[in-house]
């Protein structure tokens, strides 16, 4: 697919349809609307909810291992399956999942290109039936940290020449003029941005039918910004969620290999007593943190 | 079943700009609305006919829109 520096983590929806009833194949939908599954998904699909399922719903933070290993039994998935996301807008969400997944070390995991609104759109069959998998005995591998950055990294990181914070949240947010997006709820105390970090709005990353923009096309929408290969890269948003759509395109569709996705994001820094914010755009920083 | 129909459009709804998709699956036409950027659900309705569905929904949105200003 494409000529993506890690091809094989993104699948067709022609693959899909082809294999989804394939023994070890488990295709899951998480989508930002959780109603919509129940419209109608991908036959055999599972649906994940990412605000019950893939998170720890007690304390902020990403799911535990012992609930990931929970969710993953009961779906039916062994470390050797392979497992397709998709989702709503984007892959949004599938890209989260996606996420927490590779900082558990579940090897074999893609996504659908294009996501529910392709699979849609194409016409393809859909069914509101509910697969009841055999469940399994999942182990996960103990999380994987570098995966994330915490907030102490990112105070740090802002004095190092060789790192890059990439705000992937719309300009609006990024300048301060909104505290959320529409319809949102506002979390944060103060708008604008982390100090030297550029925008590239996470959806940028995406054609209209909801596929990855080519290799070429996603090197100079973020290299016009100084997010290159040769940088540590700490992406983030409002809750770390878009940012993880980002991680996931820098590190495994260009192949950067320093990328982390600042979790924490806006709703912890811009809630955060004393923490230094930017409200316009650091046109000269841009340069200045890619030399 | 498949999904029929399925429309995208872009438009501007109480100063927001939002996304609205619809199909139909099966006998029901659905409908959401989201806004532009980042994509979340604003609003969602189902409904018998695709003008009920619309309808519905860019209700629902316009009303969370104006509250959330």
């Amino acid at each position: 697919m494409n000529d993506y520096a890690i091809p094989d983590v993104l699948v067709s929806t022609e693959w899909v349809d082809q294999h989804k009833f394939d023994p070890n194949v488990v295709v899951v939908e998480v989508d930002v609307d959780t109603k919509a599954y129940e419209e109608g998904h991908v036959p055999g699909a599972l649906g994940w909810n990412w605000q019950t399922q893939l998170c720890d719903t007690l304390r902020r933070d990403v799911i535990s291992k012992a609930d990931l290993e929970k969710l993953l039994s009961e779906s039916g998935v062994s470390s050797d399956t392979t497992l397709i996301l998709y989702g709503d807008n984007n892959n949004w969400f599938a890209a989260w999942a996606f996420w927490q997944l590779k900082m558990y070390g579940h090897e074999d995991v893609r996504i659908m290109n294009g996501g529910r609104k392709k699979w849609l759109a194409e016409g393809r069959v859909i069914t509101k039936e509910v697969r009841q998998p055999k469940a399994t005995t999942y182990t996960a591998k103990e999380r994987d940290e570098s995966f994330r950055s915490y907030l102490m990294q990112v105070q740090q990181a802002m004095s190092q020449k060789d790192t890059v914070m990439v705000d992937v949240r719309s300009g609006d947010e990024y300048t301060g003029k909104v505290l959320s997006p529409a319809g949102l709820p506002e979390t944060c105390q103060r708008g604008g941005h982390i100090p030297g970090a550029v925008n590239v709005p996470w959806s940028q990353a995406c054609n209209e039918d909801g596929t990855f923009k080519s290799k070429e096309e996603l090197e100079a929408l973020y290299g016009t910004k100084g997010v290159e290969a040769n940088k540590n890269i700490i992406a983030y948003c409002r809750i770390g969620e878009r940012s993880s759509h980002t991680w996931f395109v820098l590190k495994y569709l260009l192949g950067y290999p320093n990328v982390s996705n600042y979790d924490g994001s806006w709703t912890e820094w811009g809630n955060l007593v004393g923490a230094p914010v930017e409200k316009e755009a650091p046109v000269k920083a841009t340069k200045e943190m890619a030399s | 079943m498949t999904t029929e129909n399925f429309k995208e459009e872009s438009r501007e709804l109480n100063g927001t700009k939002v996304r609205i998709t619809s199909y139909k699956i099966g006998n029901e036409f659905y409908c959401h609305v989201y806004n532009a950027d980042p994509g979340a659900t604003i609003a969602r309705a189902t409904a018998n006919t695709l003008e009920d569905a619309m309808q519905k929904a860019i209700e629902k949105a316009s009303a969370r829109l104006s509250r959330a200003k």
